[in-house]
């Protein structure tokens, strides 16, 4: 690692940490996330504009590699841009490889800071394409609900991202099962959901005891590919937060992506949501 | 003489074990700090606890493993008066009575007083001194991060699971670090199993403040391995909290001891760090 590069967060996979995939779950990833952040936040004089808030944060992540229960890894994050807005990159590091296995690239929107050209790192990241959203949201079938609880909060006492992203893996297995890829389906037919991109977007902010709902829509249906749209509001139905989930079906024994089975697809296809 | 109490009964929850399906050493503290507001409360001392401004030392005895489902409860005495207090626990399996880990806390120097009639006697394991290093500037790099909400105790500190979640996680990075990786673990059938525990707290961190852990081998046997962690202030390098970890690599098969192999025990020599060595 080099300057401006730095380590923000070290430590290991615990077992409880992991899903029925037996990978380290999303939520758990922005969870060590929103500690980087808030350390490098720290390190370039940005702790009270993170804190403050009142702009919206994107995190386009790519998952390039799995982590597992007893894993050890790092985290590396450095200002990756200053103008016309904060853009930061975190690399997520296999400790015992050295290989960059998740990659962070974490817009803060309308936010510029002055920054020395020195302390602006290059990215080395994965390029995110613009992916358009859905314009048309009525057709979102509700995927979770509830209110923000204690375990939500982070440290500036909001909802934080990884209670954000909690919410939005039930939403997650919530439209699977909709769609056919149920529990049941799951091990009988031995096939899984397997995200690779994330694309979140946080606009609002939940405190303790806020009502939250979260509606749910494909926005593309390929062949073994599928991209969830998921949209949280607050109990007025202002939206909070967005996840635009990118991901394959997935032949669990073969480790491949497989074609979906047709009356799964037909399910799906009454899920798509116009463009 | 002074009463033992119970001071928590429950069970041990499946997402509580760890990758050997052990209950995670970070859950007995999380059961220990109930024990410990408890006995104070009960003594009188609740004020003390919460003010802090104290050392706390967690000498700790892993006898028998508890597994996902295990009922067992939490025994407490004010078990001496000499240089502070000093504590002891004892977890007992609800099941057999038998007492499965000891727990010795002392509060050195704290300035809390107790009748000596109600002090018990101690009939857990004696902690003997061990020599650890003083300087922790040459350890490698193994935890970093900052406290979270979930880290903290009733008490609004990072608590007591918290942090040895934080030594936890710091002990993964350095098994891994000596080749005792997950796919090892699967392959080769070896683990590392920890049979007692020091734990040494100088304060306690609040929320947001960020930590950093290092960690090295005191002492390297054949299939005993000794680690110190020790977790410091990243801004002003001074010392939080340190653990010292006794275990031995095991045959997960016969669940015996097991030598390390020539590979692994060429890269922990490498993080071996004598004791004493300044």
């Amino acid at each position: 690692m080099t300057a401006p590069w730095i380590e923000t967060y070290r430590g290991a996979v615990s077992p409880w940490e992991c899903d029925v995939t037996e990978h380290f779950t999303v939520a758990f990833y922005f969870d060590r996330v929103a500690m980087a952040e808030a350390s490098l936040a720290d390190a370039l004089g940005l702790s009270d504009t993170l804190r403050a808030g009142g702009f919206a944060r994107r995190y386009d992540v790519r998952y390039a590699r799995e982590l597992r229960a007893g894993s050890a890894f790092h985290v590396e994050s450095a200002a990756i841009g200053n103008e016309p807005e904060m853009r930061l990159g975190h690399r997520f590091v296999d400790s015992v490889t050295g290989e960059a296995i998740t990659w962070f690239d974490v817009h803060w929107d309308g936010v510029a800071a002055k920054l020395s050209p020195e302390r602006i790192a290059a990215w080395d990241g994965p390029e995110f394409e613009d992916r358009a959203d859905p314009q048309d949201l009525a057709h979102l079938i509700p995927t979770s609900a509830g209110r923000v609880q204690p375990g939500d909060l982070d440290e500036f006492g909001r909802m934080g991202i990884c209670g954000v992203v909690h919410k939005f893996t039930d939403s997650s297995v919530q439209i699977g099962a909709a769609v056919g890829l149920t529990a049941d389906y799951i091990k009988t037919a031995r096939r899984g959901f397997s995200t690779f991109e994330f694309r979140v977007r946080v606009s609002g902010s939940l405190r303790l005891g806020d009502r939250y709902q979260t509606r749910t829509g494909i926005a593309h249906l390929g062949n073994s590919s599928l991209r969830f749209l998921h949209v949280m509001s607050d109990g007025d139905g202002r939206e909070v937060a967005r996840l635009g989930q990118y991901g394959v079906q997935l032949d669990l024994d073969a480790r491949r992506p497989a074609a979906l089975a047709p009356e799964l697809r037909e399910r799906a296809l009454k899920l798509v949501t116009p463009g | 003489m002074g009463m033992w109490l119970e001071t928590y009964r429950g069970a041990a929850s499946p997402w509580e074990c760890d990758i050997t399906g052990h209950f995670t050493i970070a859950f007995y503290f999380d059961r220990i700090a109930i024990a410990e507001a408890s006995l104070a409360t009960r003594l009188g001392l609740t004020d003390l606890l919460r003010s802090g401004g104290f050392v706390r030392r967690y000498n700790v005895r892993l006898v028998n493993e508890l597994h996902a489902g295990s009922a067992f409860h939490i025994e407490s005495a004010a078990i001496g008066l000499e240089g502070g207090l000093r504590f002891g626990h004892r977890v007992v399996d609800s099941v057999t009575g038998g007492a499965i880990t000891w727990v010795e806390v002392h509060w050195d120097g704290a300035a809390g007083r107790l009748p000596p009639d109600s002090v018990a006697a101690w009939d857990g394991p004696e902690f003997a001194a061990r020599p650890a290093p003083a300087n922790p500037g040459r350890l490698l790099p193994t935890g970093a991060g900052r406290v979270q909400p979930g880290d903290l105790d009733e008490f609004d500190f990072m608590g007591l699971r918290g942090m040895v979640h934080k030594f936890s996680d710091t002990a993964m990075q350095s098994i891994c670090a000596i080749g005792l990786t997950p796919e090892y673990n699967k392959t080769d059938r070896r683990s590392y199993s920890t049979v007692e525990l020091r734990l040494r707290i100088a304060r306690m961190p609040r929320l947001g403040e960020a930590y950093r852990i290092g960690s090295g081998i005191t002492h390297l046997g054949n299939t005993s391995v000794h680690f110190l962690h020790v977790m410091s202030d990243p801004e002003s390098g001074r010392e939080i909290a340190r653990v010292d970890r006794y275990g031995v690599q095991l045959d997960l098969e016969t669940r015996r001891p097991a030598p390390l192999a020539p590979a692994l025990r060429k890269r922990a020599e490498r993080l071996l760090f004598a004791a004493g060595q300044p």
